[in-house]
């Protein structure tokens, strides 16, 4: 996954997928890739919310 | 020389005509305190009482609060969240004393509440008018509520990097700091101190100064956060100032503020998010954050329901075709064989009919056609006959025995002039004999 990707796209992302996902709009082929994608993005988020040593290297000084 | 009387004989005499005059009386007077001196532990308080007009002092009295007074200064304090201090204008019950040796000094009773409280406030609406009035297009009230360009700011999804605007070393800055740091979730946060004093007549320019150095670096944040600690004897009305409660409003970034106790709300509250104590602010950025990671597993469960559901109704479908096909295509099979039997019979009982029409049919075709025929024959043989005779009579034969003559040349037949050639000779047949002549001349008839 990108490292530039910021919270709020990758909580975006997450619900894109969800809705798609109860709409079925999704293809069933993509369904195991959307669902992969979506919990990567959601490690990521659980990720910057418990740790933001990543982001005080970002703005100091 | 004349009699002259001891001080004390005099100043007795001054405080028996004021007693006389005021003993037991005690008066409604407006007035302005300065020179407050506490004693907190005696509960007294000594001030200077003043009139101004137009800003010159026009009256000026000592003033004293012993006990029973000193207890309404604490009510006024409660009431109001405001410090007892020089500059605020009270209306007081007031008794006149004067004694010989501590001379003369208004003794105040009691402070009237409702007057206090309706001084403040209307300092208050007049900050609010002015805030309304100046920023018309930014500021504007819904009821008792205020709306800003800084409330209406989005909360970041996250909050993790806090300014926070606080006295150093305060109760408030110590309670938003430890209630933050050590929330039970374990979120991590970073808080970048910017502290000025809070209270007092320049507080208000030293918060704005602090909100002009966050907002320098305003990317750095995601949220500022404004305490003050409730002390039981708290002066708020830094926080009602125009110039703090502006920049407030139209600060880049959201404001949080905790300011006091849970019954005051400042100018400074209304213009940005009130959270009414340190502590409260702290616990509601926790909760933001918490209720993003509720988000997030509440995401999740969605997703892998939803995946479930898919899944299972998919493979319902499957299932209701597997089961239709097996069911269906021996039920066409039967069915067509239904059919296919149902024509053969009707086929059957059906061509048995047709062969009945048919032969019926057939048989009146053939009694017609016979009985036909024998009558066609019939005619056509009288027709023969008829025919027969008919030839008979006009064959040249029949003809020429009637006494006709035909007239022929080269083996032709003439029947017109044009036909001869005079050097041939022409052959004139006759019934029994043929006569060859020479061609003399051609005479045409009419």
């Amino acid at each position: 996954m990108s490292e530039k990707i910021t919270f709020d796209k990758a909580y975006a992302g997450i619900e894109e997928i969800v809705q798609q996902i109860e709409n079925e709009t999704i293809p069933l082929d993509q369904l195991a890739e959307k669902v992969k994608k979506a919990k990567e993005l959601i490690a990521f988020c659980n990720e910057k919310l418990r740790n933001i040593e990543a982001e005080l290297k970002d703005t100091k000084g | 020389m004349s009699y002259a009387l001891s001080l004390s004989q005099l100043l007795n005499l001054v405080q028996d005509t004021l007693d006389a005059q005021f003993y037991g009386q005690a008066f409604w007077v407006k007035c302005e305190v300065t020179d407050v001196k506490r004693y907190d532990a005696k509960n007294w308080c000594f001030c200077r009482l003043l009139e101004k007009k137009g800003g010159q002092v026009v009256a000026e009295s000592p003033g004293v609060f012993w006990q029973q007074g000193y207890l309404h200064i604490r009510k006024f304090e409660q009431a109001t969240g405001r410090k007892f201090e020089n500059g605020i204008e009270i209306s007081a019950l007031a008794t006149v004393k004067f004694h010989p040796k501590f001379g003369f000094k208004l003794e105040i009773i009691e402070i009237d509440l409702s007057f206090a409280l309706g001084q403040m406030e209307l300092a208050r609406q007049a900050t609010i008018n002015k805030l309304l009035t100046d920023f018309p297009s930014k500021i504007r009230q819904e009821g008792d509520l205020f709306i800003t360009p800084n409330n209406q700011l989005e909360l970041p999804r996250i909050i993790q990097r806090v300014a926070l605007i606080a006295a150093n070393h305060s109760d408030g800055q110590r309670d938003f700091i430890q209630e933050l740091t050590q929330n039970a979730h374990g979120y991590p946060f970073r808080i970048t101190g910017f502290y000025t004093a809070v209270q007092g007549e320049t507080a208000p320019a030293g918060m704005i100064k602090q909100f002009e150095q966050v907002a320098a670096k305003a990317h750095l944040y995601d949220v500022v956060v404004l305490v003050r600690g409730g002390g039981s004897q708290t002066d708020l009305k830094p926080f009602d100032d125009f110039g703090l409660a502006s920049t407030i409003a139209l600060f880049p970034l959201p404001v949080l503020t905790g300011i006091g106790h849970d019954r005051n709300t400042s100018i400074a509250d209304l213009m940005a998010r009130q959270y009414k104590v340190p502590t409260k602010v702290a616990a509601a950025i926790v909760d933001h954050n918490h209720s993003l990671e509720l988000d997030l597993i509440n995401l999740n469960e969605r997703m892998e329901d939803a995946v479930t559901a898919l899944l299972f109704e998919k493979n319902q479908q499957l299932g209701r075709w597997e089961q239709q096909l097996q069911w269906i295509l021996p039920n066409r099979v039967a069915l067509r064989k239904q059919r296919i039997q149902h024509w053969e019979l009707l086929l059957t009982v059906g061509s048995e009919r047709i062969l009945q029409n048919n032969t019926r049919q057939l048989n009146q075709y053939q009694n017609q056609v016979e009985a036909g025929s024998e009558r066609y024959l019939r005619n056509i043989k009288s027709k023969l006959a008829n025919m027969d005779r008919l030839i008979e009579q006009l064959s040249p034969q029949t003809v020429l025995k009637r006494g006709f003559a035909l007239a022929e040349q080269d083996g032709k037949i003439i029947t017109d002039t044009s036909q001869l050639n005079l050097k041939i000779p022409l052959t004139t047949r006759l019934a029994h004999a043929s006569i060859e002549s020479t061609i003399l001349k051609i005479e045409t008839h009419e």
